[in-house]
């Protein structure tokens, strides 16, 4: 009989190319170094090389998670990426034959950005209910630098490229909690490129929209109006008070956002999540690797729990609570 | 919020000094950012940010947030 969910192992992978604020202030000389790190909160990024793409951090990131794993116990995988190598066939399941997963198991692509890692937990969780699943790796692996124009300032200092894995399981108790999802299709071009798919093709007349192209002042909008009512929803819905939670880890989209969002919250500054010098915005990867470094710097403990907030591309929201 | 308040937090947020109802503002993407922030906290009012291009003094944002929001 099924008792619960748990996300029992998380472990990451960022690509060796760095990019540094140092590099970046050189192509931008009105921007210093200190400047990039104290609005955006990122030293360095890792980039992919231009032959390295989305999958290859997947199947990196997957093997570490299940190093020490008996693979044929992994029945399904899902893969959120944005980043595809081919409009068909789905990445996970080339993933699927990289990892050596067994052929009964399950594979296919969520397509979302940064509340992505949200909307897989609460598909793993289905799976699992459903008696379709046992074990399920969720893996995230995105490659914006890829989307992005070699010229534009702001973008080139907050994303970086990386991916993650993580097991979803059965467990004694459930510790995977309800989830609040939201979806806003009227504001699909605040965050979007353009160019690309089969409405409006690669161009070389409109240039700028073949990249990824953010309106900041309207994301920003959206994030300050959306996430504080999810996290008084997933607060309401799950029975929780704002005490009862250990430790609160957001889609680490930059330090600017994520402090204003920790004040309005009225989050204590030792509760939050804040962490992106080394990585910076890795868009669906930001939390499974949050999970992972608190983890491994032992700042979570048995028992504690996490309140997870995704938001971005779509635009899109999801939270949920997780228990350690 | 008075207006002398809103001078005293544009200068805070924008790093600017001796601010007063006649001042320009050149606004960068950055600072949009911060008076969106600064909006939402002191007034609990959304501003979007093409609203914001238009602003090109402290009296131009005034009109915007609107008069009657301020004490006198």
């Amino acid at each position: 009989m099924i008792m619960g969910v748990q996300i029992s192992k998380v472990a990451y992978y960022l690509p060796e190319k760095v990019l540094t604020n140092e590099e970046l202030s050189m192509q931008f000389p009105d921007w210093t170094p200190e400047r990039i790190y104290d609005k955006i909160g990122v030293n360095t990024r890792h980039i992919v090389g231009a032959n390295e793409t989305a999958l290859d951090l997947a199947v990196k990131a997957s093997r570490k998670v299940l190093e020490n794993e008996n693979v044929s116990t992994i029945d399904f995988v899902i893969l959120c990426t944005q980043s595809p190598d081919y409009f068909l066939p789905t990445s996970a399941c080339i993933l699927h034959d990289k990892i050596g997963l067994k052929e009964q198991a399950g594979a296919f692509d969520i397509n979302l950005g940064c509340s992505a890692y949200i909307y897989a937990l609460s598909v793993a969780k289905g799976l699992i209910f459903a008696n379709v699943a046992k074990k399920v790796l969720l893996v995230t692996a995105e490659t914006y630098s890829k989307h992005l124009d070699n010229n534009d300032k702001g973008n080139r200092t907050i994303f970086g490229d990386a991916a993650s894995a993580s097991i979803i399981e059965l467990s004694e108790n459930n510790k995977i909690f309800d989830f609040v999802l939201g979806t806003d299709g009227s504001n699909f071009d605040k965050l979007i490129v353009p160019n690309g798919g089969f409405k409006n093709k690669i161009s070389s007349e409109n240039h700028q929209d073949n990249f990824l192209q953010m309106n900041g002042p309207e994301i920003f909008n959206f994030t300050i109006q959306k996430v504080p009512i999810t996290v008084k929803q997933i607060l309401e819905i799950n029975n929780m008070l704002i005490d009862d939670i250990d430790f609160f880890l957001f889609h680490q989209a930059n330090k600017y956002i994520l402090d204003y969002l920790r004040k309005k919250i009225k989050i204590p500054q030792d509760k939050f999540f804040l962490d992106l010098s080394d990585t910076g915005n890795t868009v669906s990867s930001t939390i499974p690797i949050g999970l992972s470094k608190l983890t491994q710097n032992n700042r979570l403990k048995k028992g504690d729990k996490v309140l997870l907030v995704g938001f971005g591309v779509g635009l899109s929201w999801g939270a949920t609570i997780i228990e350690i | 919020m008075k207006k002398q308040d809103l001078f005293t937090a544009l200068e805070e947020y924008l790093e600017l000094s001796n601010l007063n109802e006649d001042s320009s503002l050149a606004l960068t993407s950055i600072d949009i950012l911060s008076v969106i922030a600064l909006i939402d906290e002191n007034f609990d009012m959304q501003i979007k940010a093409s609203e914001l291009k238009d602003v090109k003094s402290v009296s131009d944002l005034i009109l915007l947030i609107g008069t009657d929001k301020f004490e006198a």
